[in-house]
């Protein structure tokens, strides 16, 4: 249903009662005034007819109210002209009764009086003084009797009966269609003053389709500073936050599409070279040849993209924060073995030996074993290879002052005091470490240096007495 | 006779490289394919299981589940996950141990020998070390049978590194806890004796070995 024409039945359903009510009010009001009227004429006339007039000739009363003009020639009585301005006040039609007097027992001298009617002897009896009721004449003409209780207790005069044409009805259908039109009047002028509000609504409508064909890219706009401009106003800060949401969705999209991108380009680069090595290595097979060295190196490969892509896993832990970090306690014997020994497969090769040492009874610490076991892996990795042939990596794990204390030192060519402190400094930002070589001193240590941070571990980076780097954590034992 | 293992692992690639390893290794491994099979197999008749936790059907932690109802056989798990979730779970669960995809066969076997060594003896009964043998409470050593003299630091020594065979045992430690700190009690003393007693033991003093900057281990192995 269209605003206007919700508006129409709403304003017809409320005027119509009314209108009803109204012309009720009308026709009541003028039935009371000319009740009132007949009263007090019919009071008059029995006034003027007088108990001394009445008593002697109970059956003739005065035949005509009041004479207009009481001689032929003579002004209008004063009781005449009172009653014709009332009459004219009124509108009400010229009153005309005939008078009869009734004793107690309600019978008249008169024997052509009418029957006293019951309604007004019930209304006397009940202590009125006057009562009026409609009654019906010969040949069915409508008539209003009254009733009068004259006081003149005994005589033949004790009550009087006072009959008279009925007025007629007040023009009810002119009050109707003065009502249709009032109404009418109302409906027009409420479909002229609706329409520039309709108006409105519809270009605000307009608008709105616009902004969304546009993906709420230009705002509504100002409409006025009144409820259709509230409106107005509320849409364009929703689209603002519509346009906030799908920026924060884009641009985690994009973030996601890149690092999918850059994971698979990470991968990609030793996957390539591992294919050509298994490559050469059929071609040598083929050739009844054996190569050691490139076996080495595929192993390497394949060594460098699990930890290449365990470290990527790590980051993208790392980076989505608390939740994703565990809090169980960690066996760091069983770190420690397990991360030795993933490593010794390449540091054999290498001619790269391998020492750890844990203590007899495990020591257990609070933290997400993944992680862990991925910092202490990538510090072994770095140890292994950046390490020279016939060089040495130990990895120490032992209780220091209620702590416990993991080295992992090398005696390799270590790095120089200033890129140690550049090292210790760096900050972990995945796409920093993406840039350098992952699973290298770059991201390996990186993560290393956050899952210590994490952790409540202190990680220090110094020479170690070899000559290579030491890497210490420390942290607290699980209490 | 070679220890039974049981392999339960879905992928049929994987699963040869596993079984073969296991068999380089000297284990007598059999393999099957999923959760449902591996308790008909009946798990008890192993002294280790590998179960990979991606198991179709039955998720690998149900099969962990079951089979440690059925007993204490050592479980040690393979998982392609990074998620230390799945691993807490699967130790909260009574697996003994795990393997992250991917592994080096080497480190497979690392792993199923560490869970197969047995306890270490007590620390009073006598050690048996290929040819060396330790009795701790009558602090008598001999080599092929031969009664080796040995002092009271250099027995020390020897009991502490037999305790923990093919385990390296800080200097620090050694230092701390076998010579006699009233005395000269440092690191270059602690190689001394660790010289001294290699020289004593002959041909077995070979076990006695060193671990560049850790400390000092006895060979388990041959």
């Amino acid at each position: 249903m269209t605003l206007r024409r919700r508006l129409v039945l709403t304003i017809l359903a409320t005027a119509v009662p009314l209108v009803a009510l109204g012309v009720w009010l009308r026709i009541e009001g003028s039935r009371r005034a000319w009740q009132q009227a007949y009263r007090e004429f019919a009071a008059a006339r029995v006034e003027q007819w007088g108990r001394e007039a009445c008593e002697a000739a109970p059956e003739d009363p005065p035949e005509r109210a009041f004479r207009r003009r009481p001689r032929p020639d003579g002004p209008p009585s004063e009781e005449a002209l009172r009653w014709a301005e009332r009459r004219r006040r009124t509108g009400t039609p010229r009153i005309g009764l005939r008078l009869w007097a009734f004793d107690e027992a309600y019978r008249a001298r008169d024997p052509e009086a009418p029957a006293f009617p019951q309604a007004l002897k019930d209304a006397l009896g009940r202590g009125e003084e006057i009562a009026l009721t409609d009654a019906v004449g010969e040949s069915g003409r409508p008539l209003v009797a009254i009733g009068l209780r004259t006081g003149w207790d005994g005589g033949p005069c004790a009550f009087m009966l006072a009959m008279g044409a009925h007025p007629p009805d007040p023009p009810v259908t002119g009050l109707l269609t003065t009502a249709a039109l009032l109404a009418a009047a109302f409906l027009i002028a409420a479909w002229i003053t609706t329409g520039s509000a309709v108006r409105r609504i519809r270009a605000l409508t307009a608008s709105v389709r616009r902004s969304s064909a546009a993906h709420y890219e230009t705002p509504v706009g100002p409409q006025g500073s009144d409820e259709i401009g509230e409106l107005a106003g509320a849409f364009d800060e929703a689209t603002a936050q519509v346009r906030a949401h799908v920026a924060r969705v884009e641009s985690r999209e994009a973030t996601l599409r890149s690092f999918v991108a850059n994971t698979t380009h990470d991968v990609m680069l030793p996957l390539t070279v591992l294919q050509g090595h298994l490559a050469a290595l059929q071609k040598a097979a083929a050739e009844g040849r054996s190569d050691p060295e490139r076996v080495q190196d595929a192993s390497e490969e394949a060594h460098y993209m699990a930890s290449l892509v365990h470290n990527l896993g790590a980051a993208a832990k790392l980076e989505a924060g608390e939740p994703h970090v565990e809090r169980h306690p960690v066996n760091l014997n069983e770190v420690v073995d397990r991360a030795v020994a993933r490593h010794r497969p390449i540091a054999g090769p290498r001619r790269v030996e391998i020492g750890s040492a844990v203590p007899e009874r495990a020591l257990w610490a609070i933290g997400d074993v993944t992680l862990v076991e991925q910092a202490v892996s990538n510090l072994i990795h770095n140890a292994v290879r950046y390490n020279n042939p016939g060089g040495h990596v130990a990895v120490v794990l032992e209780p220091a002052d209620g702590r416990f204390r993991l080295r992992v030192f090398d005696d390799g060519p270590g790095v120089p005091e200033e890129a140690l402190a550049r090292l210790t400094e760096r900050s972990y930002r995945a796409d920093d470490a993406r840039t350098r070589s992952p699973g290298g001193q770059g991201l390996g240590l990186s993560i290393a240096r956050e899952v210590a941070q994490r952790h409540g571990f202190d990680m220090t980076l110094r020479r170690s007495d070899a000559g290579g780097l030491e890497v210490e954590l420390q942290g607290p034992l699980q209490a | 006779m070679p220890e039974r293992v049981l392999v339960v692992e879905d992928d049929e690639k994987l699963a040869r490289q596993v079984v073969a390893c296991l068999r380089d290794g000297g284990f007598e491994p059999t393999w099957v394919k999923d959760g449902e099979a591996a308790l008909a197999a009946g798990p008890r008749g192993y002294a280790l299981i590998v179960l990979d936790l991606m198991l179709p059907g039955a998720h690998g932690l149900d099969v962990l589940k079951r089979v440690r109802h059925e007993g204490e056989v050592p479980v040690l798990v393979l998982s392609a996950r990074n998620d230390t979730a799945d691993k807490v779970r699967a130790l909260e669960l009574g697996a003994d141990d795990y393997l992250t995809k991917p592994f080096w066969p080497e480190e497979l076997l690392a792993r199923v020998h560490a869970r197969l060594r047995r306890p270490v003896m007590q620390r009073t009964g006598p050690i048996e070390i290929g040819e060396l043998s330790l009795d701790p409470e009558g602090r008598r050593v001999a080599v092929h049978g031969e009664p080796v003299e040995l002092t009271k630091v250099e027995f020390d020594l020897l009991a502490a590194l037999a305790r923990r065979p093919g385990a390296a045992i800080t200097r620090a430690w050694l230092v701390e806890n076998v010579l006699d700190p009233e005395r000269d009690g440092t690191e270059r003393t602690l190689d001394v004796h660790v010289s001294r007693l290699r020289k004593k033991l002959g041909k077995a003093g070979a076990r006695l070995a060193t671990v560049w900057g850790v400390g000092y281990k006895l060979e388990a192995t041959a």
